[in-house]
């Protein structure tokens, strides 16, 4: 059995750096078409499992962090090719490999700060996806104001002990480990006095507790800390440094190309632009309907190539070993904002259809409310950009 | 704006030389004077550009030319958008110079070297006003006579139409399209200025009535070649509506941070800030996409181009009429005075938009290409 995979032409007009006959592309697009994929559950602990499994298939073959070293299990991968593997990925379908966060934020920020024996002890398993990691950053009263956070830990003999609560915590059910950044300085404030801490998860101090979102997915979980342990050397960087720690991630979370990702966006958007001329076609939504939603479609498509090209400039950046800080707190703003309409999109496609439970669609443009928020909402994004790259006064 | 897409050094230090002359030649005096004098623009300012070597940047080598690019060329666009520069350069270094290069068969090769020199400026007209070709209704007729080929009718809003010492025509010619080019100054010419609201921009109706015509090519220009052009044209303009708005929004930005009220600079109010990011924003990406166009051009990626340059023109145009509509709003009262410049921004963005394609215009030729690509 094999898989289709979709033409390049519907990602737009090709990018020099990137182009379409490059071998890279030809290698993945190979094994991808000997590598089914089958339809992705909506259920989601089915779903996680069936992420869980694609990880390991892409891993099995070295097709997981690309962009990691050699010396710790990766391609070396860069910047052009990561944006490659991301376009040819979405062009097969293919869904996230379930240790994301793993792969793009948690390891890339362990082997920036973390010990030698740190990165020996995790970044295989974040690699194999045989140990699937979370990230426990904010707090019911820390949430854009991440500064404020109170999760604090104090050592006791040769361990940490952390008491706290941590909320908006990826997938934490799933999970094995935790970074948990939190308060190791008494009477500290703000930035100063945090450390980011390594907590596994699976202990009679860490209770683990799903959110059930509008879309019916339970994706994020609050996570309640009481005299959690924490081996001694199980910190991210220097005690006291983990702002520094936390901030590495987020220049990984904003300068992902696979998180602003234009390609699966297109590919999304094609297969609803057909369904709606299906729809159109049976009568299931009125010409008026189909007529308003196909602007609609265009401006999203002319919108995504705007995307493309952001993520095109911030991977040609990143290739030159440029800082692509600002360009990150662009994608991310105009990613979450494309989402939500993408979402809505692809159902209005449907019609009255898309009211209906246990469909992708109906789910989707449930689930897409959260893409500008999560991340930094589009609020904090345009402060961002407005007071650090334009310059306007706080 | 907030990512600059020129990166190399030779491309870096190009664009500061650029910006560096554009900003002391037209400031917001200069620029309102050389707009305001008879020509519509400043003499000196325009023979110290051409003897820079800007209006023979992208001319091949033999025709005096220094072979740059596209890309080269789109940074001087783009710097002169951003002071709205009154010259000809768009006219004569754009349009008139890109149709002689992909249209003419060599017989254009004199006129493109007194171009670079700036001893002719020549202007485009397109039998079918403006726009993609395909569809189009064209309102000139050129025909063979004993004497050689003339040219009949009228097309209006000319770019530097009235100043221009050559005219350079795209007619129909059976079904497919001819390539002249006309003696401006002669009488069988009637050229009409016709006064619009951005006076840094000429433009003027053109009628002939049993023109002579040169024909400076043998072949028939197909409607695809025409609309090829059309392409290329795009990408210059948007370069000059992408400096501008990108212009506009850093003068709004000077202004948020240097007017008070309530004690605080109005630009530390969210509300203000928020417009600021989105608006940044979105020049950002119209300018990515006009240095990824470009960077086609030079790559003769044709197939891309036909794509890349109706979504450029479409989404500059758009970009810029908000941008300089914001704009004035962001700075109240004075931003609707003539005081300010921000105002000729926003009159500059209405004249941009019509000048080849609206964005309306622009989005059904991309509909149509999109279509093609996909099939």
């Amino acid at each position: 059995m094999t898989t289709t995979l979709m033409d390049r032409t519907l990602l737009g007009p090709e990018l020099p750096a990137v182009p379409y006959d490059h071998p890279f592309r030809a290698e993945l697009r190979a094994w991808l078409e000997h590598h089914p994929l089958g339809a992705e559950p909506l259920a989601q602990d089915e779903k996680f499992a069936f992420r869980r499994a694609w990880h390991r298939e892409l891993a099995a073959d070295g097709w997981v962090g690309l962009h990691w070293p050699t010396e710790h299990g990766g391609r070396g991968a860069d910047p052009l090719t990561q944006f490659m593997y991301y376009e040819e990925l979405a062009l097969a379908g293919a869904p996230e490999p379930a240790n994301t966060p793993g792969l793009i934020l948690l390891g890339p920020t362990l082997m920036v700060h973390g010990s030698a024996e740190l990165k020996a002890r995790f970044l295989p398993g974040i690699l194999s996806g045989d140990e699937v990691w979370c990230q426990g950053f904010s707090e019911p009263d820390s949430g854009s104001d991440l500064a404020s956070l109170r999760t604090r830990a104090e050592m006791a003999g040769d361990e940490w002990v952390v008491n706290g609560q941590k909320i908006w915590t990826t997938f934490g059910q799933y999970a094995d480990l935790c970074f948990v950044l939190c308060r190791t300085e008494r009477g500290s404030e703000r930035h100063r006095g945090l450390t980011l801490l390594i907590c596994p998860t699976d202990q009679a101090g860490v209770t683990i507790r799903p959110i059930q979102q509008i879309s019916g997915d339970e994706e994020f979980c609050e996570v309640f800390l009481e005299d959690a342990r924490v081996p001694a050397e199980w910190v991210v960087g220097e005690v006291g440094q983990g702002w520094a720690a936390a901030m590495t991630l987020f220049g990984f979370e904003r300068g992902d190309q696979g998180y602003t990702d234009h390609a699966r966006m297109l590919v999304a958007l094609a297969r609803s632009e057909a369904t709606l001329e299906e729809s159109a076609a049976t009568g299931l939504v009125s010409q008026p309907r189909a007529d308003q939603q196909r602007q609609v479609h265009r401006d999203l498509w002319v919108r995504i190539q705007g995307l493309r090209q952001l993520n095109y400039r911030g991977a040609v950046l990143s290739a030159q070993g440029q800082e692509i800080g600002a360009v990150g707190s662009m994608t991310n703003l105009v990613w979450g904002e494309l989402e939500k309409e993408l979402g809505t999109a692809r159902a209005e496609a449907s019609g009255i259809r898309s009211i209906a439970t246990g469909r992708h669609d109906t789910h989707g443009r449930l689930h897409s409310r959260a893409a500008s928020i999560y991340s930094g909402t589009s609020e904090i994004q345009r402060n961002i950009i407005a007071e650090r790259l334009l310059g306007l006064p706080r | 704006m907030i990512t600059e897409p020129p990166s190399s050094p030779d491309h870096t230090e190009i664009r500061d030389l650029v910006r560096d002359l554009v900003a002391t030649t037209f400031t917001s005096e200069k620029m309102r004077a050389a707009a305001a004098s008879p020509l519509g623009f400043d003499e000196v300012a325009w023979k110290q550009m051409v003897d820079l070597g800007w209006s023979s940047m992208a001319l091949s080598e033999d025709v005096g030319g220094d072979d740059l690019g596209a890309y080269v060329q789109c940074l001087v666009h783009r710097e002169l958008g951003a002071r709205l520069a009154p010259t000809p350069y768009l006219s004569c270094v754009a349009l008139g110079a890109s149709a002689l290069t992909m249209l003419a068969d060599g017989r254009g090769d004199d006129l493109l070297t007194r171009i670079g020199s700036g001893a002719t400026a020549a202007s485009l007209v397109l039998s079918h006003g403006r726009g993609w070709a395909e569809g189009s209704s064209p309102t000139l007729t050129a025909r063979e006579t004993g004497e050689g080929w003339v040219l009949d009718g009228s097309v209006g809003m000319v770019l530097d139409g009235a100043r221009s010492d050559v005219l350079l025509v795209v007619a129909p010619v059976g079904d497919a399209w001819g390539f002249f080019e006309v003696e401006a100054r002669v009488a069988s010419v009637r050229r009409t200025p016709v006064p619009v609201v951005d006076a840094t921009r000429s433009l003027a109706d053109i009628s002939f009535d049993a023109t002579p015509a040169r024909c400076l090519r043998d072949e028939p220009v197909t409607t695809a070649q025409v609309s090829a052009l059309v392409d290329r044209l795009a990408v210059y303009l948007a370069a000059e509506m992408v400096g501008a708005a990108a212009s506009c929004l850093r003068q709004t930005l000077e202004y948020l941070r240097a007017r008070h009220q309530f004690g605080k600079p109005i630009g530390s109010f969210q509300a203000l800030k928020h417009r600021c990011a989105d608006a940044a924003v979105a020049v950002t990406v119209a300018q990515e996409l006009a240095f990824a166009a470009a960077e086609m051009i030079d790559a003769d990626d044709d197939a891309g181009l036909r794509l890349a340059a109706p979504l450029l023109l479409a989404r500059a145009g758009e970009v810029f009429k908000d941008t300089a509509e914001e704009c004035i709003q962001l700075h109240g009262g004075v931003g609707f005075t003539d005081e300010y410049d921000i105002g000729l921004y926003y009159k500059r963005a209405l004249v941009d938009n019509e000048l080849l394609a609206s964005p309306v215009d622009a989005y059904a030729r991309m509909d149509l290409v999109r279509k093609e690509t996909i099939a």
